[in-house]
């Protein structure tokens, strides 16, 4: 039986489970990348992504599961003999190589001809922009180059896959900004199936074609950036990806394709859902981004109560953040809610509003999302 | 140079005295008149007489009529050599394994534990510990009582060759196995796993990454086990009876019983210049900074 799409380049995990001793670091995951696809891993330290990648790399054995790759069983296969690179955290560059020697080295190891070996790796340092440097030793350059040549040293095998395990954490931030589109044009350029691990959402959602959002050593939702970002399925994701405003509530009234919740506060809300079992009388949260959040003052009209997307509270903080001010407004039963506004013209976003004043808080009908867990 | 290097240049010196002091003292002020004695006619009973000569040369480069098979200068320096590059093979073999094994224990107490058993042998005397041996190895020994309720003969094991090699490798192995460990404990095993990754099997990964990032822990080691080996004397006197004799003994023979001292210096000269030089070899071309 073929695994994944069984197109070259497709990796299937299926119910992959990792554990050491008696701590389970990945649990039944099922994942399915798709032949030329960018596939972002994303979760928090500890999560069970990298221990993921390294399965796939065959690094690490799975303690149940299988994985194949490019629609071949691959879980019992030494990591040497799978078409799989990884560029690593670290870079783990070879010290007593020169940089053309550590891009030769998985050239050298499979046998190919000197020539046809030079030829690839001054091309793999083309394509990296480091054909200056190929006489150096690792120690003699920046986090950045070292980061380049790790690349090199991964594509210029021409992986099925390759496989990349926070390459840019360790640059800073103009350079990771600079690494993302480059990699991303890379990927486009090359069509290799990309499978990268990241606990830096805006990383993921920039460059991916599909984010797995993984917790706790399981994967809770995959779907494109926009999917885990406007419709997360769990108060993690929603929370682990952007900023949200939660709110907690109780189901009063179910409908198609949204249900009424009231609030601790006592106000009544509505929310979008997907479908799914949800009776009233169960408890729920409401997830509403702050970039959403509009806070008006007295006057009425547009959104508002009618709608369900109205709350009233007080006005407790406004914080200028440069291209955003953000505001903090404090619902009369303590729950606080955010509102992120764009500073994209010369008045102020929030008006004259000053703090302590008492307003209305709207946002667009749909843009409050239900949230069961 | 900066006013700051220079202050620094001057501390370094001043740092350096007392070493050097010492080692002037102690090691070139003696070599110098090795060198003096060796060109210089030998004094009945001992000493040397202040006169001119190259004999000593001319005797160890000629060989020896008088000396008997055991102890013919060439026969013993290259014996020397070759029981030290022996010495020095086995000990890496050895002690590679072992130091590998010592850096996986994962708890800190068993990486203690293991290496202080290996230094154990350093609390006790050589003469003793060399004494021990020849008493393992002798015809009516344990290793040969062992043999017998075996079924097999006595063997004469004391007084070969494999008795001084055995020797010589047991009284140099802590001096690999340490320098190996520390170099062992160094590598980072990403760039294993990074081999691994980019197509390499593990013996490969082996040759190419793990062997290349120890080779200054190799070298320092092989130095060490080579140049203690080849001017052993307790081992070769002991073990070797006078049959298997080193460099060391044959100084002995010239300084102690031959009261041949301008021949004693001229032997000790060619022979630190024949260690030096196979020392060059393996060492002084590399870059310093590997060994820091």
């Amino acid at each position: 039986m073929p695994g994944g799409d069984g197109a070259r380049g497709s990796v299937e995990l299926r119910r992959l489970t990792k554990r050491f001793g008696d701590t389970v670091a990945v649990e039944d995951v099922d994942l399915l990348v798709r032949s030329g696809e960018f596939l972002s891993i994303l979760g928090p330290s500890g999560c069970g992504k990298t221990t993921t990648l390294r399965m796939i790399s065959g690094l690490e054995d799975p303690t149940e599961g299988e994985i194949w790759i490019s629609g071949e069983d691959a879980t019992a296969v030494p990591p040497h003999k799978r078409n799989v690179n990884t560029v690593f955290q670290s870079y783990a560059l070879f010290p007593h190589l020169t940089v053309a020697e550590n891009v030769a080295y998985g050239l050298r190891v499979k046998k190919h001809d000197r020539s046809a070996i030079r030829e690839r790796v001054s091309r793999a340092l083309d394509m990296v922009q480091l054909p200056q440097l190929a006489d150096r030793r690792p120690s003699q350059l920046s986090g950045g180059q070292q980061q380049r040549v790790a690349l090199a040293r991964a594509l210029v095998n021409e992986p099925d896959v390759l496989l990349l395990d926070e390459p840019l954490s360790a640059l800073d931030l103009k350079l990771r900004q600079a690494m993302r589109i480059e990699l991303k044009f890379l990927h486009e350029r090359l069509g290799m199936t990309f499978v990268f691990v990241t606990h830096d959402q805006a990383e993921a959602i920039t460059m991916s074609d599909r984010v797995a959002v993984m917790h706790g050593g399981r994967i809770l939702q995959v779907g494109t950036p926009e999917d885990v970002y406007e419709r997360p399925v769990s108060r993690f994701v929603a929370n682990f990806i952007g900023q949200t405003n939660l709110l907690q509530g109780r189901v009063e009234e179910v409908r198609e394709t949204d249900a009424d919740v009231r609030l601790a506060s006592g106000a009544l809300i509505r929310a979008s859902r997907d479908e799914g079992g949800l009776s009233p009388g169960s408890d729920v949260i409401v997830a509403v981004r702050p970039e959403r959040v509009r806070v008006r003052a007295g006057e009425t009209g547009g959104w508002g109560a009618d709608d369900g997307t109205e709350l009233t509270g007080t006005l407790t903080g406004l914080i200028y953040l440069g291209d955003t001010t953000r505001g903090t407004i404090k619902l009369p039963d303590g729950t606080e809610i955010v509102a992120l506004r764009p500073n994209d013209e010369e008045v102020h976003p929030f008006g004259d509003l000053r703090t302590g004043t008492n307003v209305r808080v709207v946002w667009p009908p749909g843009a409050a999302r239900l949230l069961t867990e | 140079m900066s006013v700051v290097q220079r202050e620094t240049r001057r501390r370094v010196r001043i740092l350096l005295l007392p070493g050097t002091a010492w080692i002037s003292l102690l090691y070139v002020v003696p070599a110098l008149l090795i060198l003096a004695y060796s060109f210089l006619t030998p004094r009945i009973g001992g000493g040397v007489e202040w006169d001119p000569s190259l004999d000593a040369y001319r005797e160890l480069l000629a060989g020896n009529a008088r000396a008997s098979y055991y102890n013919g200068y060439v026969t013993v320096l290259v014996r020397s050599v070759v029981l030290a590059a022996a010495t020095t093979a086995i000990c890496l073999g050895l002690a590679l394994p072992l130091a590998m094994f010592i850096s996986r224990r994962r708890s800190a107490i068993a990486k203690n534990a293991l290496l202080v058993a290996v230094m154990i042998p350093f609390w006790t005397s050589l003469l003793v510990r060399t004494y021990a041996m020849r008493y393992l190895l002798a015809n009516t020994g344990p290793l040969n009582e062992f043999l017998e309720n075996l079924g097999y003969e006595r063997q004469a094991f004391l007084n070969t060759r494999f008795a001084v090699l055995l020797g010589l490798v047991y009284t140099a192995l802590p001096f690999m196995v340490l320098p190996l460990y520390a170099s062992v404990e160094r590598v980072d095993g990403r760039l294993l796993e990074a081999g691994r990754d980019l197509g390499a099997s593990a013996r490969k990964v082996f040759l190419t990454v793990f062997i290349p990032l120890i080779r200054a822990g190799i070298t320092v080691g092989c130095v060490m086990v080579f140049v203690i080996s080849v001017s052993q004397f307790l081992v070769p006197t002991l073990l070797g009876g006078g049959k298997v004799n080193m460099v060391a003994n044959l100084l002995e023979q010239e300084f102690g019983e031959a009261f041949n001292w301008p021949l004693g210096a001229a032997i000790a000269l060619f022979f630190s210049a024949l260690t030096l030089f196979s020392l060059w070899l393996v060492v002084g071309r590399r870059e310093q900074e590997e060994f820091l």
